[in-house]
């Protein structure tokens, strides 16, 4: 009987110690940013899935830390509404991280809020570098421009390519674009012997590649917003046969599989340079797409924005278990610079300068695997620091 | 010399191409806004529904192109009709201002369904390989497709004036647009003539979104954002002629890719600063009734 009693008061006592340790335990809130309606959901859907992928990993805890995602619709590329939205999230909502972004705009329209909260956000997707110099409290978690275009125009130039045209839609990140390109392809020693901007929502491409057969460049380095008028161009470039005039057609995220699906074979030997594949032969990318399709369908594939929401959530976990769960935005950020970790794209980490991710480039030429169109990586540039600004340091 | 002359016919034939493309997207409205009067803003959306049709036809079903671009057509003219004679009733019997509402609202449940049922991705038809690839005139490179693009377009153009101007039916409609009174006592029946025009202008819409989605990809939001181009069509070709929106889809394809090619810095304005100058100084289009 006694010792029953003593048994019990023991229960007692290890409940109670139990019970303070779940008090130290929070639950964190996270708010993810992305698009949910309207032209651009893709990025809701991938965002969601990588973010989702990952606290299933971790059983919905970093550490003893609940982990809650509370999910906005930016609504397309309105930097008003991210800036609402961020607010209401950070103050309301009382979130610690802010995660997404799908547009520049909608990424800096948030840029006060987080300098006078001090929260951190994961940046998902910018390709502007000079981004993550607007607030200490941004990290990239995607890539920019910069880091796809300088290893896509060195690669060009190593194949002996010496004069090229650049191409790009004729809004910010293309006027971008062509610098990258064209900077870094004289700086190299090669001619640029056209620039042409094409006009947002171009449908049919037959006057500009009419320029590029007249030019006749060995090589022409493209950028485009993803979607309509990457795909328009790619084909057109094909049915037009300038690929059999002795011209190459180079690219970095306009080749992703979901996009060179509705162009067919005519996408089949595209080459591009990218931070990811889906295809990438590493043990861990391979982990990474079979957790991907068990979760989400056997016909889906990761991409650069799922692989960016894993990540990011990755580091999201590494501020969360830094600060034991009680905000501190400054003791966040310094628990993420230079922190290294192998992510289903390679070895990444993020730059302590700059908070730039610093990740593999690949180049990438588009295949027939396994009966679908797949980009093959066939060459690696390791370890690309973001070159804009290696560049304006 | 030579090869400056190539390059500028060579842009001829694509700018004729896609003229001819907004040709067929464009006459049916051209129809329902100036003869019978409806503002029918749903008009692209019907070019988007065929398009998706005959996309369904080739991938699913496994029709091939020849087939399931007529097939398409057809049942684009049927879903036409239907809507013609169920909510379009509604529509006819309202202001112009309550017509722009209920048939723009109509596009938007058009352009939902459709993203639910065949997702935002961008699709456009696989061509068969028979108009796969280019062949050479002296030094012309020309693409297969829009030959016959341009081929077939004008077959149908042909048919529509022929129809127009040498049937009982075409007879029919002239006199139910001039005079819809007087047809009706002359024992016309007025409303059966314009659904079957309605229906013909929704199949015209179809075959130009199926033929043109390589050039037009299609998209749910294909009724909303080509429908900019396909009213300034028929503005520019003159309300209710179909002379007229033949002429001004023409010179506007012609203009828009030859000035994307020649005045780069202009770009796709090129077409907007054209627009302009021909309602200046002919409002009432190119050939005004």
């Amino acid at each position: 009987m006694r010792i029953a009693k003593r048994v019990a008061g023991l229960l007692c006592a290890a409940a109670a110690v139990a019970a303070a340790g779940t008090a130290a335990a929070a639950e964190i809130k996270v708010g993810l940013l992305s698009q949910f309606s309207g032209a651009y959901t893709w990025w809701g859907r991938e965002y969601q899935r990588g973010v989702d992928l990952y606290l299933a990993q971790r059983g919905g805890k970093f550490g003893e830390h609940t982990i809650t995602v509370l999910s906005r619709d930016e609504a397309g590329s309105n930097p008003q509404r991210a800036r609402q939205l961020s607010q209401e999230l950070v103050v309301r909502d009382k979130v610690q991280y802010l995660i997404g972004g799908v547009f520049t705009p909608t990424v800096l329209g948030a840029v006060d809020v987080i300098n006078q909260t001090k929260t951190p956000y994961v940046i998902l997707n910018s390709g502007t570098s000079s981004v993550t110099d607007k607030s200490q409290y941004y990290v990239r978690a995607g890539f920019t421009q910069w880091t796809v275009s300088i290893p896509l125009v060195q690669w060009a130039y190593d194949q002996g390519m010496k004069n090229a045209v650049v191409l790009a839609a004729d809004y910010a990140p293309g006027h971008d674009a062509l610098e990258a390109f064209g900077q870094t392809f004289t700086k190299l020693g090669g001619k640029v012997v056209g620039e042409i901007k094409v006009p947002m929502g171009t449908t049919d491409f037959s006057s500009y590649l009419q320029r590029v057969r007249d030019l006749k460049p060995q090589a022409v380095f493209m950028f485009m917003p993803v979607g309509p008028m990457s795909a328009g161009m790619i084909r057109s470039f094909k049915e037009r046969e300038l690929d059999k005039a002795g011209i190459t057609l180079l690219v970095t995220n306009e080749a992703q599989e979901e996009d060179i699906a509705p162009i067919g074979d005519a996408a089949i030997g595209l080459t591009s340079a990218l931070h990811y594949s889906p295809y990438l032969d590493t043990p861990l990318n391979k982990e990474f797409v079979t957790a991907y399709k068990a979760k989400y369908g056997k016909d889906e594939l990761p991409s650069v924005a799922s692989v960016a929401a894993y990540d990011g959530m990755r580091l999201i976990e590494q501020m969360v278990r830094a600060t034991n769960g009680v905000k501190d935005g400054d003791k966040a950020m310094a628990a993420i610079k230079g922190y290294k970790w192998d992510s289903p794209r390679g070895p990444v980490s993020i730059d302590p300068r700059t908070r730039e991710i610093v990740q593999n480039v690949y180049m990438r030429k588009v295949e027939k695997i396994d009966g679908k169109l797949g980009n093959k990586v066939f060459h690696t540039y390791p370890a690309v620091k973001d070159p804009w600004h290696e560049i304006n340091k | 010399m030579t090869s400056t002359l190539a390059t500028f016919l060579s842009l001829a034939v694509d700018g004729i191409a896609y003229g001819m493309t907004l040709f067929l997207i464009s006459v049916g409205l051209t129809i329902t806004l100036g003869v019978m009067r409806v503002v029918n803003l749903t008009h692209s959306a019907f070019a988007m529904i065929g398009g998706y049709i005959a996309l369904w036809f080739i991938q699913r079903a496994g029709v091939h192109f020849f087939l399931a671009v007529p097939l398409a057509v057809v049942a684009t003219m049927a879903i036409g009709a239907l809507l013609e004679r169920t909510l379009y009733r509604w529509v006819y019997g309202t202001h112009g201002l309550g017509q722009l509402l209920m048939t723009i609202g109509l596009t938007f449940i058009i352009t939902a369904i459709v993203k639910n049922l065949a997702g935002t991705q961008l699709q456009s038809l696989p061509l068969p390989p028979s108009l796969q690839g280019n062949f050479s005139v002296g030094p012309l490179t020309l693409s297969v497709y829009r030959a016959f693009l341009i081929g077939a377009s004008a077959v149908v153009a042909f048919a529509l004036w022929l129809g127009i101007e040498r049937t009982a039916f075409g007879a029919r409609l002239r006199a139910a647009v001039d005079n819809q009174r007087m047809a009706r006592c002359v024992g016309i029946n007025v409303p059966v003539v314009f659904s079957v025009t309605f229906a013909i202008g929704c199949g015209l819409a179809a075959l130009g979104g199926a033929l043109g989605s390589p050039m037009l990809p299609l998209e749910p939001y294909y009724g909303l954002k080509y429908l900019v181009i396909v009213l300034i069509v028929v503005a520019v070709g003159g309300l209710g002629s179909l002379r007229g929106s033949l002429y001004a889809a023409l010179l506007l394809g012609l203009i828009d890719t030859l000035g994307r090619y020649y005045l780069p810095a202009l770009g796709a304005f090129v077409i907007y600063l054209a627009v302009l100058a021909i309602l200046l100084v002919r409002p009432r289009g190119l050939v005004a009734n």
